[in-house]
């Protein structure tokens, strides 16, 4: 009686474990950037371990690798990285923990089209790195790290594949919301500069251009020369609204407004506060309601001139 | 005089040539250092720059980094993304092709008429399929109301169905391929091979992708 009981135990386990659990252990999967982390445990579920390769309220901008950093690389199974800016730090962690070649790194960014920053003052073509500021920019990347995990977890393969399908289209439909409310706006020439050249992505979804962008180099403060000459040109093309980052008061922008009398609203660079699987989704909502109203308000504004 | 003899008798003078010690050979061997850096160092930037104009296009392509229109650009950088999934649906799904419509109703941008879609030209898409052969082909082709604003898209979605044996079999060809026209009613060739094409003048768009950006700034060859 007491075998039939253990072996109905036994089977019952069996039944009830994950399929993951069943073919050894999980996937350690690192991240760079808070993006990731969304886009990843999104894919994986259950599936697989995420992990953050640096703590939490470091600006990626300029993090110097700690040896805590390098002791959690050492555990990692495959790192996701952004590639193309903002995580250079990874590297460095990598040769610091003689990890580089030895891990897989997935690329996110390695079949983005890329497009340039635009608004700058000179009129350079610079390469965007912002690619995770944006829904169709990180669906594709979402895309392709699932693809790369298909690979190593062969197992969780069909999973992954379908929880990738699941979160592009709860994300499509959150951008089509936000799409919705300016749908009946007419064609309307909306011209806004940015505080850094973080937002091409986010504006290419509805149709528009930053018009100026206000840091000579992404984190780099703007001379008295060249601030004097973002004004004039902030007059003569007539911008209406300034983004700048939110929780990164700077001087300069109150400059700016004073000047012009611009209106300052705020986006966020999504690369900040807890790790977490809906960071991301609740960022770039908050993104999206942010360029929605200051288009409406624009409108209005528009109205109230004519009227 | 000291007792009959003369100084320089006692103490003959040795005349000896020295020099200043005044730094001026040091001076040219630093100079000589900078020269020597500066050398070097132009020579490095300048092959950094020759392996990125090694990406060069052909008269027939474009690049949608630096040749499209912001407009343009954001129907290109839509539809390429869409390229993924209708590929992901063919390839995981039932064989078929996704219908413009679906893609619609799906939000899918740039077939969605949303706010994007009107300030971009607002393309007509069509969906055409050319079963041939092995090679099972799907082509969305988009043409501008607004011809001011944005020319003509053509995806052109292929896969091979070597030995008639699944969805999945390798081909060397990519699985899609993105076409422009600056016409807004372009001439559609009776076979869509690359000449073909060419010869309506129809221009392949490339992009400018994150594996190229790192190749140029890293030097690493990602796969």
């Amino acid at each position: 009686m007491i075998r039939i009981y253990l072996l109905a135990m036994v089977l019952l386990c069996m039944l009830v474990s994950p399929a993951g659990a069943d073919s050894g252990k999980r996937l350690r999967i690192g991240i760079t950037l808070h993006p990731y982390y969304s886009f990843v445990v999104n894919i994986v579920g259950d599936r697989a371990e995420v992990v953050p390769l640096i703590g939490e309220g470091f600006n990626p901008h300029n993090y110097r690798p700690q040896p805590a950093d390098i002791k959690r690389c050492m555990t990692l199974d495959v790192l996701v990285v952004n590639g193309i800016g903002h995580d250079e730090f990874a590297t460095e962690i990598l040769r610091a923990a003689n990890m580089e070649g030895r891990i897989p790194v997935i690329q996110s960014n390695k079949d983005v089209s890329l497009i340039p920053v635009s608004g700058t003052l000179d009129g350079k073509k610079i390469v965007n790195p912002h690619t995770f500021v944006s829904v169709t920019a990180s669906i594709q990347q979402i895309y392709t790290i699932s693809k790369e995990l298909q690979k190593l977890d062969p197992d969780n393969a069909q999973e992954y594949r379908e929880n990738t399908r699941k979160y592009v289209r709860k994300l499509r439909r959150m951008k089509a919301e936000y799409m919705q409310r300016v749908a009946d706006l007419p064609g309307l020439d909306f011209r806004c500069a940015t505080i850094h050249g973080g937002y091409d992505y986010l504006l290419q979804e509805f149709g528009l251009q930053v018009t100026a962008v206000i840091e000579p180099g992404h984190g780099l403060k703007p001379s008295a020369s060249q601030l004097a000459k973002t004004i004039e040109k902030i007059r003569k093309l007539g911008v209406e609204v300034v983004f700048t980052e939110m929780n990164f008061p700077d001087k300069y922008v109150d400059t700016i407004h004073a000047e012009t009398g611009v209106r300052i609203r705020h986006l966020s660079h999504l690369t900040s506060g807890a790790y977490t699987a809906d960071s991301f989704e609740k960022g770039i909502r908050a993104n999206l309601k942010a360029l929605v109203d200051a288009l409406i308000e624009a409108y209005q504004l528009r109205q109230g001139e004519a009227s | 005089m000291i007792m009959g003899r003369k100084l320089e008798d006692m103490h003959p003078v040795r005349e000896e040539f020295v020099r200043p010690c005044n730094g001026g050979s040091e001076t040219w061997w630093l100079i000589g250092c900078a020269l020597l850096t500066l050398t070097i160092c132009s020579l490095s930037i300048g092959v950094r720059k020759a392996n990125v104009q090694s990406q060069s296009l052909h008269s027939w392509q474009l690049n949608a980094f630096r040749d499209l229109r912001a407009e343009e650009r954001g129907t290109y950088s839509a539809l390429y993304t869409a390229a993924i999934e209708i590929d992901d649906t063919h390839q995981n799904g039932d064989g078929e092709w996704l219908e413009v419509s679906d893609m619609e109703q799906d939000f899918v941008p740039p077939f969605v008429h949303d706010a994007a879609w009107r300030r971009q030209g607002k393309l007509v898409w069509q969906r055409k399929l050319l079963p041939a052969g092995t090679l099972d082909m799907a082509l969305y082709l988009g043409e501008p109301q607004q011809k001011e604003i944005s020319g003509s898209f053509l995806l052109v979605m292929q896969h091979s169905h070597g030995n008639g044996s699944g969805h999945a079999a390798p081909s060397t060809h990519p699985s899609h391929e993105i076409w422009y026209s600056p016409s807004p009613h372009p001439r559609l060739p009776a076979s869509y091979t690359d000449q073909a094409l060419i010869t309506s003048g129809w221009k392949e768009v490339v992009p400018l992708r994150g594996r190229d950006e790192i190749m140029r700034t890293k030097g690493e060859n990602v796969s």
